[in-house]
């Protein structure tokens, strides 16, 4: 063997090394499964257990203590999980898909989890919607209108499109709802009239309380990786792609009974799963940029490994192996950044239920696959707001799709998906001369 | 290639930085610096010593403490109205206040804990806001025997324009006599905070 061979060899095997080494570090996906599993099992406070135990990277932090507020919040410790949200809203910075530089956006998401993990927009209100329930299941009710107030500026600066994706109905009532029992009638009333009509703006009569009836359906989708191999240049070249995928378990109805009789209310929505997959597919232009960036450094050094070692004396073929394989390995060293929310629901459906004081049995149905039926008690009391709060997925099962490092997802529907909405901006990119 | 694989190596060798922390007694100037949009120490210390100032030279205050009985008061909350989330430092700002009217020695000062541990008062008082109605006022006078009692409201108008957040606070603090319902005295302190990302 050339002294050649032999240096690429070694330079090839401590790639190898690199790649070995790094790879006994946890995903963030590996790491949160196990609370998952209790999770969804129905065991929520192991759940939360499990996540304050778990070792966690700094950069991780923020996003531990929102999986931490779901499992606490779903474990019915609502005022903890509201701390948990406070503290993650004070310390994520917002990852702006829109504003960000294409290369500081490739930072972040194919940064491998050694950047802090940032939130978008979406994500940001998403906590405060979430944290105006904590409070108002903690009768907190002045806390619960500070998250009302922070929701309403997110929507009002814009920084969350509203008029793009309709959809924040539910925020604006909940917000209306929260502005309400402020007794801050001027705000309720603004926010109820962007809510447009839903039964949380309907005020409990002389001598009724309230109920407030919350249903968080199915499971939000979540980042996964797509593998995929282009050919740039005469060369396969390897493209790592964040892609979202739904997950099963949403259903397709949701009504209420009060005392044995259908309650019809105007529901309020927020179709987190809808948003989320507008927002992916609004956002697609740009992470297919920042991930072809990626591309091109691993692209330059595996071609220098084939310039520096092809010299034509028969060992060829191993160069270009090497080369390959370099470039494979360093695709695994920098996998996108597939961190996000996974204990989310698919969406949030509320009703406002307005009643005499006394117990009452509320009885909520999730019909559809998979139906299950959910039954509460609960003591009304004159002029106050009791919140019941059910969680579709809590005791659903762990579902069959579990996430794998690197997974191959050539061919799988989400790959299909991302591929067609490549093919999709590589054809506007062409008639638009782009 | 094999520069690339020592310069990773290095890095992941690299020792970790160890923390460093300071005593703001070594180095006052650590108490200075705004590190976020809420109030924090300084914020509380400014808007007590103006509140502070502007109480003890009102003609109410002059009235309320000439003679030999000293009048019974209570602190009794300022109402959250912002979008942050400041309850602890509003609470630490009363604790003040309620410190220095006790050292003045020209009230005698109801404690605030006998009042926020009962109940059903602590519950009206809660989610009130900044307005007391008028069968609370009536109750602390009747079962606490406060003559006047302090409350407020911090409202606040926060706006981003890129990477700049500004966030005003407008606090409102004032005194309110329990046999009339009268406000005897109230002072309006501006604070801001900004943020530049």
């Amino acid at each position: 063997m050339s002294p050649r061979i032999a240096t690429m060899i070694r330079t090839t095997a401590l790639a190898i090394l690199v790649v070995v080494l790094g790879g006994c570090a946890a995903t963030y996906a590996e790491q949160i499964e196990t609370a998952q599993r209790a999770y969804y099992r129905g065991a929520t406070e192991q759940a939360a257990g499990v996540i304050d135990a778990t070792d966690i990277d700094s950069e991780d932090a923020a996003l531990w203590r929102l999986e931490l507020a779901s499992a606490l919040q779903a474990s019915g410790d609502y005022q903890a999980a509201a701390r948990e949200l406070v503290l993650a809203d004070q310390s994520l910075e917002i990852l702006d898909y829109v504003e960000e530089p294409v290369a500081e956006l490739g930072e972040a998401l194919f940064s491998a989890g050694a950047t802090s993990y940032r939130a978008s927009t979406f994500e940001k209100l998403l906590i405060n919607t979430q944290n105006m329930l904590n409070f108002l299941a903690a009768n907190d009710i002045e806390s619960a209108a500070v998250e009302a107030r922070r929701a309403r500026m997110l929507l009002l600066d814009a920084e969350v499109p509203p008029r793009t994706f309709v959809g924040y109905e539910l925020v604006w009532a909940l917000a209306g709802f929260t502005f309400e029992q402020r007794q801050a009638y001027t705000d309720a009333e603004d926010s109820f009239r962007e809510a447009g009509e839903t039964s949380l703006s309907w005020p409990a009569e002389h001598g009724q309380g309230t109920v407030l009836v919350v249903v968080q359906d199915g499971r939000a989708p979540v980042l996964d990786q797509a593998v995929f191999r282009l050919l740039i240049g005469g060369r396969l070249r390897r493209l790592n792609l964040p892609v979202l995928v739904r997950r099963p378990g949403r259903h397709s109805m949701i009504t209420v009974d009060v005392d044995g009789a259908p309650h019809y209310g105007v529901p309020a929505e927020l179709d987190i799963e809808t948003l989320a997959m507008a927002r992916y597919r609004a956002d697609m232009p740009k992470i297919i940029a920042a991930a072809a960036l990626q591309v091109v450094p691993r692209a330059v050094l595996s071609d220098g490994l084939r310039h520096a070692y092809q010299d034509g004396d028969g060992g060829d073929a191993f160069v270009e192996v090497a080369a390959v394989l370099m470039e494979e390995l360093l695709g695994e060293i920098f996998p996108a950044d597939t961190r996000s929310w996974t204990l989310l629901p698919s969406r949030i459906h509320a009703q406002r239920v307005n009643l005499a004081p006394g117990r009452h049995v509320v009885r909520i149905e999730a019909g559809g696959p998979g139906a299950r039926v959910f039954e509460r008690s609960v003591d009304v009391q004159l002029g106050q707001v009791s919140v019941i709060n059910v969680i579709t997925s809590v005791g659903a099962g762990y579902g069959d799709r579990p996430f794998a490092r690197g997974r191959d997802l050539t061919g799988s529907p989400e790959a299909v998906q991302a591929l067609a909405l490549i093919e999709d901006v590589l054809v506007l990119s062409h008639l638009f001369g782009g | 290639m094999c520069r690339l694989s020592m310069f990773l190596m290095t890095l992941a060798l690299l020792p970790a930085c160890d923390p460093t922390f300071t005593r703001a007694s070594d180095d006052p100037s650590i108490d200075e610096a705004a590190l976020s949009t809420r109030l924090d120490r300084t914020d509380l210390d400014l808007a007590l010593d103006n509140w502070l100032a502007g109480f003890e030279a009102s003609p109410f205050y002059r009235r309320a403490t000439t003679g030999d009985a000293r009048p019974n008061i209570a602190i009794l909350r300022i109402a959250n109205d912002t979008s942050e989330h400041i309850g602890s430092a509003l609470d630490n700002l009363l604790n003040s206040a309620e410190t220095h009217l006790v050292q003045s020695e020209r009230f005698k000062v109801v404690d605030n804990t006998l009042i926020t541990r009962d109940a059903i008062m602590a519950e009206r008082l809660r989610n009130l806001g900044d307005s007391v109605d008028p069968e609370t006022i009536a109750a602390l006078g009747r079962e606490y025997g406060i003559h006047y009692f302090v409350n407020g409201r911090v409202g606040d108008t926060a706006e981003k324009s890129g990477d700049t957040k500004r966030v005003q606070y407008y606090l409102f603090m004032r005194v309110t006599d329990v046999a009339t319902g009268i406000i005897e005295y109230q002072h309006q302190i501006d604070i801001t905070k900004q943020l530049d990302d």
